[in-house]
């Protein structure tokens, strides 16, 4: 007969290579009464089992297997929300890893177990975060249908009680201001848990953060720049972030680079490097994209985190470095899962394949390559894709159609710089250098044009014009995220205005923000365009003053 | 750690697990729950010294705490009930938890290395207890502090401090405590024997 216990409802799944750890995990775990417990060799084998949602618990080595560590298995479990949220991580590390794990982690997992353990260390550890999760599960269920203010009420009463979770509560309201565009209450939230506790990481970090925020860059990465320098914050990934977003905000790419540069080689995990290389490529910095983008295919080839778009931008650094054959030597292996339909990613080999063609003289089969490239790829839009396809057309001799598809991308989306640094390399690199002041300009200032043309027509009460106008551009430019911005505000104001809860204009404006959510995550433009929204729904609620 | 002190404590282990060997072996020839008890309870304490040991040792001089919040409450009781289930485990010494009010709800720590200090001193006041082991805590003024007292002859009646015979308890302890910005100290205690204590911010 099975014997009640606090945790005999409890599934776990323990993650681990090795045959006796497996074994003495299992028998610990049972020993506390677990009352289910399933065994994983490897990160496929975890995924699989963890797709079916029934776990409440994983215990996962760190040195997992050859490819993928135990944190790079977590961070894609998290990513991909693989993890259901009730579901608890704990970390099984080796006493001479941990302080590199612990210091270094993106996402945290609920614990971390030092070898050898003991169910005794399990236990404690388990009674914890089960605690925490039933004191938070108010907050977490608001933020589970994104009620960003019944979370922050919920957090709030926590915070009252004053009691043992207080700091945590605390740590979160910091967070829940800045989600909801609150940043000065939340920088408010920071100074007074830094006036206590002045060492305080995350206090720090949340000051920097609510800095940027108000667009205060020089302060903000002042602070970072303090964090990363500190011995306890010098592997803080996100204090780097916030230095090399606050740099590329002020239109420094170049002290980006070397700040994410620092930040790789501190912690030189996959997702390190790829932002590093991101922003090598972008500045043009072939050298450095080369080496990094090769480091990354190397360390995740056969692995879970392995992805297409690494290869396809190392192929066309090697191209651009005048490597062409080992670029097309590179794209005749098979390309590991990527994020678009197989369709697009096989167009963007083809383009990558005719700029090499094209760069060993073979004018045939590179003419043969955009011809199928082009086939697949109808809409420009402001990415990688589009403007290898357009590099493509460029050095096939298709000129007006390469530049035509350059002008797109950039009035795809007109205000985004990373992709006018995009287009201009593209354009040195195939020798239109002296095109490309008048292409970006002339490509954005349509776009400018078209935006300015609404908020005058907004202006002079003509908002129903204004608002149409905004809309076509959108039609044309759907992943605009200036337009995107410009017409969830217009259709705010127009609401605002017309004093009336317009159903269809309230669904269009979340249909803009859910997509500007995903075009730009994190984006403090948006979080801003998000409060707004969120002021002037209840704005609309209120009872119209007598 | 000095290499005097490791080749010490190497030692000291060494003959900690020849005792081990010796319950094994005996158990092997008359096996009872009893002996196999006091042998896993020797193993126990073997493997716990043997952690301490690599912390220090592997820290190089410069241990490094991860902080966290954590309930300094939480962390006496469960040094205390480790020590009930393992080191005190058969014998006639209590051990008491005593919570002052001002003893704050959370403070920043590393519980793992704070759990070592608190299980090292212990660990040293149970060599000289006569009946009653005190573990307490309270703050004041963006610290708190926590000891442990014990009822033996006390520092001046010849308590070998620091800490055990070759010191790793007293290396660990100090070590932990200047991880976290924080001092150790050890002197006479209330219950007339000696009073380990740790002084840590929040």
């Amino acid at each position: 007969m099975a014997i009640e216990t606090p945790y005999s409802k409890l599934c776990a799944l323990i993650v681990d290579d090795m045959a006796v750890q497996q074994t003495t995990l299992r028998g610990q775990l049972t020993m506390l009464g677990i009352g289910k417990v399933e065994q994983a060799t490897t990160a496929e084998d975890a995924i699989r089992m963890l797709r079916t949602g029934r776990h409440n618990l994983v215990l996962c080595d760190y040195n997992l297997e050859h490819t993928t560590d135990g944190q790079q298995l977590f961070e894609h479990l998290r990513e991909s929300n693989l993890l259901s949220p009730d579901c608890l991580f704990f970390m099984v590390t080796a006493e001479n890893n941990y302080a590199a794990v612990a210091s270094a982690s993106e996402h945290k997992p609920d614990a971390y177990l030092l070898k050898p353990i003991t169910a005794a260390d399990v236990g404690e550890r388990l009674k914890s975060a089960l605690e925490r999760r039933r004191v938070f599960q108010a907050v977490s269920a608001a933020l589970a249908r994104q009620d960003l203010a019944a979370a922050l009420q919920a957090n709030d009463e926590v915070l009252a009680r004053r009691d043992r979770w207080a700091l945590h509560a605390l740590q979160q309201k910091g967070q829940l201001l800045l989600q909801m565009g609150r940043h000065e209450e939340a920088k408010g939230v920071y100074q007074a848990a830094l006036a206590q506790r002045p060492q305080l990481i995350w206090a720090q970090l949340g000051l920097a953060r609510s800095l940027k925020a108000a667009g205060l860059f020089e302060e903000a990465k002042h602070i970072a720049r303090d964090i990363v320098e500190s011995q306890d914050g010098q592997r803080t990934m996100a204090a780097y972030d916030v230095l090399a977003e606050s740099l590329e905000a002020q239109g420094d790419t170049g002290a980006a680079q070397w700040v994410l540069r620092d930040a790789a080689t501190m912690v030189p995990s996959v997702k390190r490097q790829r932002l590093l290389a991101d922003c090598a490529f972008r500045n043009g910095d072939v050298d450095t994209a080369l080496e990094v983008l090769g480091k990354v295919t190397r360390a995740t080839r056969g692995s879970i985190v392995a992805q297409a778009q690494d290869t396809l931008s190392l192929a066309q650094a090697l191209v651009d470095a005048g490597r062409p054959a080992e670029g097309l030597s590179l794209l005749d292996q098979p390309l590991a899962r990527g994020s678009g339909p197989a369709a697009q990613q096989e167009s963007v080999v083809m383009a990558l394949k005719a700029q090499a063609y094209a760069r060993l003289g073979d004018r045939d089969r590179a003419v043969q390559a955009v011809g199928r490239a082009r086939e697949v790829l109808r809409n420009a839009k402001a990415d990688f894709a589009t403007v290898a396809l357009a590099k493509a057309e460029l050095v096939t001799g298709n000129e007006s159609d390469g530049l035509r598809l350059l002008a797109a991308a950039v009035s795809s989306d007109h205000e985004n710089p990373r992709v006018r640094q995009l287009v201009r390399m593209a354009l040195r690199d195939t020798g239109h250098e002296d095109k490309m002041d008048h292409l970006v300009e002339a490509a954005a200032a349509t776009l400018t044009g078209r935006v300015a043309d609404a908020k005058a027509m907004f202006r002079n009460s003509r908002i129903d014009e204004a608002l149409s106008a905004i809309e076509s551009a959108l039609k044309d430019y759907p992943e605009n995220t200036g337009v995107l911005l410009q017409a969830a505000q217009m259709n705010c104001l127009s609401l605002r205005l017309k004093k009336q809860a317009n159903a269809a204009v309230v669904d269009r404006v979340r249909l803009y923000l859910a997509r500007l959510d995903k075009l730009m995550p994190g984006s403090d433009r948006v979080t801003q365009m998000q409060r707004y929204f969120r002021e002037t729904l209840s704005a609309l609620a209120e009872p119209a003053a007598a | 750690m000095s290499p005097e002190a490791t080749a010490l404590v190497v030692h000291d282990l060494k003959n900690e697990l020849g005792a081990l060997e010796a319950s094994l072996a005996r158990l092997a020839c008359a096996p009872t729950p009893t002996a196999a008890e006091e042998a896993h309870r020797q193993c126990g304490l073997l493997r716990q010294r043997l952690v301490w040991f690599l912390t220090v040792h592997g820290a190089d001089g410069r241990l490094q705490a991860h902080l966290d919040d954590e309930s300094p409450h939480e962390l006496l009781d469960s040094v205390a009930q480790r020590a009930r289930s393992g080191l005190l485990a058969g014998r006639d010494i209590g051990i008491a938890v005593q919570a002052s009010a001002s003893l704050p709800a959370v403070a920043m720590f590393d519980r793992r290395l704070l759990s070592f200090a608190l299980d090292a001193a212990v660990h040293n006041a149970a060599g000289f207890a006569r009946q009653r082991i005190v573990l307490a805590g309270q703050g004041s003024d963006g610290t708190f502090s926590l000891t442990v007292d014990d009822d033996g002859p006390g520092l001046l009646a010849g308590h070998p401090a620091p800490q055990d015979s070759t010191g790793l308890g007293s290396w660990l302890c100090r070590a932990v405590a200047q991880a976290h910005r924080g001092t150790m100290s050890l002197g006479a205690g209330p219950l007339g024997g000696a009073r380990f204590e740790m002084r840590l911010p929040t």
